[in-house]
């Protein structure tokens, strides 16, 4: 057959390899370790948002949550980079600013994307965790004199959140592998890279197995990583 | 003065009268019990006293202040009027001594060093010195109890209120938490018990409240409620625990 005798995997390892190693990789690792921190921050805040008695919270929200669970994190990350800044030049237009020119690099527009993105679906994962603690936790540091937002921060969160590691682990499996959709908003990451590459040389089979190969080990990687962190919490737990 | 004052303390949950007209005193030194029936409203009304319930009417003077006034510092408060409760609610992420320490280096700053060796020596106290880096969940019910009462002196509370506090134990457990409790009443502690241990209320307790249906229909000291029992309910409800 005429493909596979036109297969090349050598030159693709020589070519396109280090360049995926290099900026590309670099990229994926920045855009997903800034991004759960901050979906991680988002998710508590959300989540105290949600648990806390003032409805017209619960109501703004529950509003975005829709909103951001609603629609596709591709679509959520187009509209980021290029409706968002249009809808600033008008903003600007109508402002007085005529001469505006709004402009967001593709890794802070993924970056935004996905930590808002993950943070909405984190802070279910908190908000349970933290309905899940017993009630008599609270009470019992009550009693002993601590108000009630000390009871929430010093003694509830701490469990909750020993609750939620295992499920954060498995946000942080899958975000890694979205930042792959940052391929279409022109971002040079390793999906991008690949792509950029097969146009110029047309080794698609060698490339795609390439990249393939490399977000499984990082896969690996981390989940042997989380299996770690999970064993070092739960000697702690209980 | 009396260390706590109750009166005509009412508590209900919309149409739901749990509590109508309790009125009580306590003074330092005195160990009051609180008997009755289920759903008679004798834990209600130990949480009123430290408003883990928010009473609907009456007073609750500590100390003379009304503990239901606005500017009523309830933290401070509640420092100083400890809790046990049925279900010991140790914090389970924090080792035997952590739950001991947490609330002294927190609350009153205490020196890390100095909370730890009052902890110990508290821990000694309740027979528990030597658990006190293992978790709770490792811990028996009794243990368990033992070490929430430990946690409650590390704040030098000037009373202890204790919530049916050996109900969720099993029965070979019941004894040596009682007998923790016994060691405190004869050192002088305050302490309030709603209770089911009918022996423990009358061979502890100065005072015994027996409370119905949200009123307290008797009370005396033990030897009067147990001995001289005036009340025809109460002699029903204690005749059952005596035969």
């Amino acid at each position: 057959m005429q493909v596979i005798q036109n297969l090349d995997p050598g030159k693709v390892m020589q070519e396109l390899f280090p360049k995926l190693m290099g900026s590309a990789l670099r990229m994926v690792l920045l855009v997903t370790i800034v991004s759960f921190i901050l979906a991680i921050l988002i998710g508590f805040i959300l989540a105290l948002g949600k648990v806390s008695h003032s409805k017209v919270l619960h109501g703004i929200i529950g509003f975005f949550q829709e909103i951001i669970r609603g629609t596709p994190l591709l679509v959520q990350l187009i509209y980021i980079y290029y409706v968002f800044p249009l809808l600033i030049e008008i903003f600007a237009y109508w402002f007085g600013n005529p001469d505006y020119n709004c402009r967001i690099s593709s890794t802070v527009a993924g970056i935004i994307g996905l930590s808002i993105n993950y943070g909405f679906y984190i802070s279910e994962v908190i908000r349970s965790a933290i309905e899940s603690i017993d009630r008599g936790q609270t009470e019992a540091a009550l009693a002993l004199g601590f108000s009630p937002r000390q009871a929430m921060f010093k003694v509830v969160i701490p469990q909750a959140t020993r609750q939620s590691i295992p499920v954060f682990g498995n946000y942080l499996m899958t975000l890694v592998k979205d930042t792959s959709l940052m391929a279409y908003i022109t971002a040079p990451e390793l999906l991008q890279t690949t792509q950029a590459y097969i146009s110029q040389t047309f080794t698609t089979i060698e490339s795609y197995t390439l990249v393939a190969i490399i977000y499984l080990v990082i896969s690996m990687l981390l989940a042997a990583l989380l299996k770690l962190v999970e064993r070092k919490m739960s000697r702690s737990k209980r | 003065m009396a260390l706590i004052e109750v009166n005509h303390l009412k508590k209900s949950y919309g149409d739901l009268e749990v509590l109508r007209d309790i009125n009580a005193s306590v003074n330092e030194g005195d160990v009051l019990a609180i008997i009755g029936p289920s759903g008679s409203g004798k834990s209600t009304f130990l949480r009123c006293i430290n408003l883990l319930e928010q009473p609907t009417g009456g007073e609750i003077l500590f100390n003379g202040t009304n503990i239901l006034d606005k500017q009523f510092n309830v933290m401070k408060y509640r420092q100083q009027v400890g809790m046990c409760f049925q279900r010991f609610n140790l914090f389970p992420f924090m080792t035997v001594l952590q739950n001991v320490t947490f609330a002294p280096i927190q609350l009153l700053k205490k020196d890390k060093d100095e909370a730890k060796t009052e902890a110990l020596s508290l821990l000694d106290k309740v027979g528990l010195m030597d658990k006190a880096d293992v978790y709770p969940s490792s811990l028996s019910g009794g243990q368990q109890q033992r070490v929430a009462i430990a946690r409650s002196l590390a704040m030098h509370p000037k009373a202890i209120l204790f919530d049916e506090p050996t109900s969720a134990l099993d029965p070979e457990l019941v004894g040596e938490v009682l007998n923790v409790m016994r060691d405190l009443a004869k050192e002088g502690m305050t302490m309030l018990v709603v209770t089911h241990e009918m022996a423990f209320a009358r061979d502890v307790a100065s005072h015994v409240i027996f409370m119905d249906q949200g009123y307290i229909v008797e009370e005396g000291t033990s030897d009067e409620v147990f001995n001289h029992t005036k009340n025809e309910r109460t002699k029903a409800f204690l005749s059952r625990f005596t035969s």
